[in-house]
């Protein structure tokens, strides 16, 4: 009866663990959005920030995106000549990327690249006094360094999401013209007749919600970091890890909800 | 007018379940220079972050120019910490910005002063400290050990405190250095009139610098007292620190 009793005592203490960890980033999310709305801002921090996000992942994003499009047009040309509907190929690559490729790949992408910057900037912040110094200097650290980024996040990974959106099916656009006969104003015009608005905003509302998630991850492991350099990698991992597991989890509620399965 | 900047009664502090500072009691008055010594582990800089607000404490109350800290809200608690100026061990000065905004980073990011003559006031700071205005746009990366510890003292006096903390404000320096870090803090407090509490192991700085001593031992006062009767305690674990000898 004891290996029962220890093996239920080990899930229940792993559960409670995880309930914690979960409890613990919603805590911080809520702290920091809340000075997300209330003053004092800091809008040098904020426009560094997107500057960040938005300027210096888009060649990242734009990358990912447009060999995206490109593999995307040549599979689904490849599936779709054994039952003769290869004309379906633009409409496919245009809403394959706009409603889930593009906000998907790019949440991954600047997860990886962002919310290990900001793990990795906050982690040292935290391990050198910065962030301390910052309380002693009468500045709110959450509102100084977490506010900003999280905003910065939440409006420019839709942004970045956008550009991907016209370089994945430019990328789609290129292969299906240059390599597959497609015509180049016929591709153009079945993606404009099949692409709806809804298509587009549901990738963006994902996208400021990945942001969102990225930031959050990214601030809370870089804010709790300890323990020196060591501590600053494993924020950054778990950082790296939990925003990619955020991102996946949440597209998949966020997909029943947008396109009413649920 | 308050006798003391700075009150601390019966703190009590615990960390992970351990108590690390029980029953601490101290004071610090304006214008006076207090030692906070111990061995490693003693509780000294969890005294001081619990100070700062930084850390919680079980139990206790910590005072600054007359306000209860843990019982004050809002303006009032704001107030009380705006009296303090901090140099840490490290200078924690922020690497992206450049020295001259560090070093009036609270004057431009909580206090409202424009950047035109917040960095005037940063120029004249740095030249306060010795430091050449020149430096006013380099990176705290550009700098050596002692002129970053420079540039956080510039910082921790921009707002004009009236008690300044020093965090190991010698260590990890060259003998030179230390010693002309020593020469600015015992200036420094005597031209603004400033209270100081310093932590250190350094008992070459503690005696160029300050006026009396407490002495940490297992999380509380073990002895206090002036720096000219250091050396004539009997409190054996303060002659073993003193000594290096068991």
């Amino acid at each position: 009866m004891n290996w029962i009793l220890d093996g239920l005592a080990r899930i229940g203490a792993g559960l409670l663990s995880l309930l914690a960890s979960v409890g613990a980033r919603t805590l911080f999310a809520g702290q920091a959005s809340w000075r997300i709305v209330a003053p004092p801002f800091y809008p040098r921090v904020f426009f560094g920030q997107i500057a960040e996000f938005f300027y210096f992942s888009l060649p990242v994003v734009g990358l990912t995106a447009l060999f995206t499009g490109m593999v995307l047009a040549l599979q689904s040309y490849t599936g779709f000549e054994r039952f003769s509907a290869e004309a379906a190929v633009p409409q496919v690559v245009a809403l394959s990327i706009a409603r889930e490729l593009g906000p998907v790949l790019a949440g991954l992408m600047v997860s990886g690249r962002m919310g290990a910057a900001m793990a990795a900037e906050l982690g040292a912040m935290r391990v050198t006094e910065q962030i301390d110094a910052l309380s002693t200097l009468r500045v709110d650290p959450m509102r100084y360094l977490v506010a900003p980024r999280i905003l910065a996040a939440t409006i420019s990974l839709p942004l970045l999401v956008l550009a991907a959106d016209i370089i994945g099916i430019l990328g789609g656009y290129l292969v299906a013209v240059g390599q597959l006969g497609f015509d180049g104003p016929l591709f153009i015009a079945n993606v404009m007749r099949f692409l709806t608005g809804g298509d587009l905003s549901s990738g963006l509302i994902k996208a400021a919600v990945f942001g969102y998630l990225i930031a959050v991850m990214g601030c809370y492991h870089g804010f709790t970091a300890s323990a020196g350099a060591q501590g600053v990698g494993r924020a950054t991992t778990s950082a790296v890890v939990s925003s990619a597991i955020a991102i996946l989890a949440s597209n998949f509620l966020l997909t029943a909800l947008l396109f009413g399965i649920v | 007018m308050n006798e003391t900047i700075l009150r601390v009664q019966d703190l009590s502090v615990t960390l992970g379940g351990k108590s690390i500072i029980e029953n601490l009691n101290f004071d610090v008055a304006p214008g006076e220079t207090l030692a906070l010594l111990g061995g490693s582990g003693t509780g000294k800089s969890v005294t001081l972050k619990t100070i700062l607000g930084l850390l919680p404490a079980q139990s206790g109350t910590i005072e600054l120019g007359g306000v209860d800290v843990f019982a004050a809200r809002g303006r009032d608690a704001a107030q009380a910490r705006a009296r303090i100026g901090m140099l840490f061990q490290g200078a924690a000065l922020f690497d992206s910005l450049s020295i001259w905004e560090n070093i009036a980073f609270r004057l431009t990011q909580a206090e409202g002063m424009g950047r035109k003559a917040a960095r005037e006031r940063a120029l004249a700071m740095l030249e306060s400290v010795g430091l050449d205005p020149a430096l006013a746009d380099r990176r705290p990366a550009d700098l050596s050990g002692g002129q970053q510890k420079r540039a956080g003292l510039a910082r921790a006096l921009a707002a004009e405190p009236e008690i300044l903390f020093f965090d190991e404000p010698t260590t990890g320096l060259d003998p030179i250095s230390a010693g002309l870090i020593d020469k600015l803090m015992a200036d420094t407090i005597a031209r603004t009139g400033a209270a100081a509490v310093m932590i250190t192991h350094d008992i070459a700085s503690v005696r160029k610098v300050c006026q009396r001593v407490a002495f940490l031992h297992n999380g509380t006062i073990g002895w206090t007292g002036r720096v000219a009767e250091l050396d004539r305690s009997d409190f054996a674990p303060l002659h073993a620190f003193l000594t290096g000898r068991d």
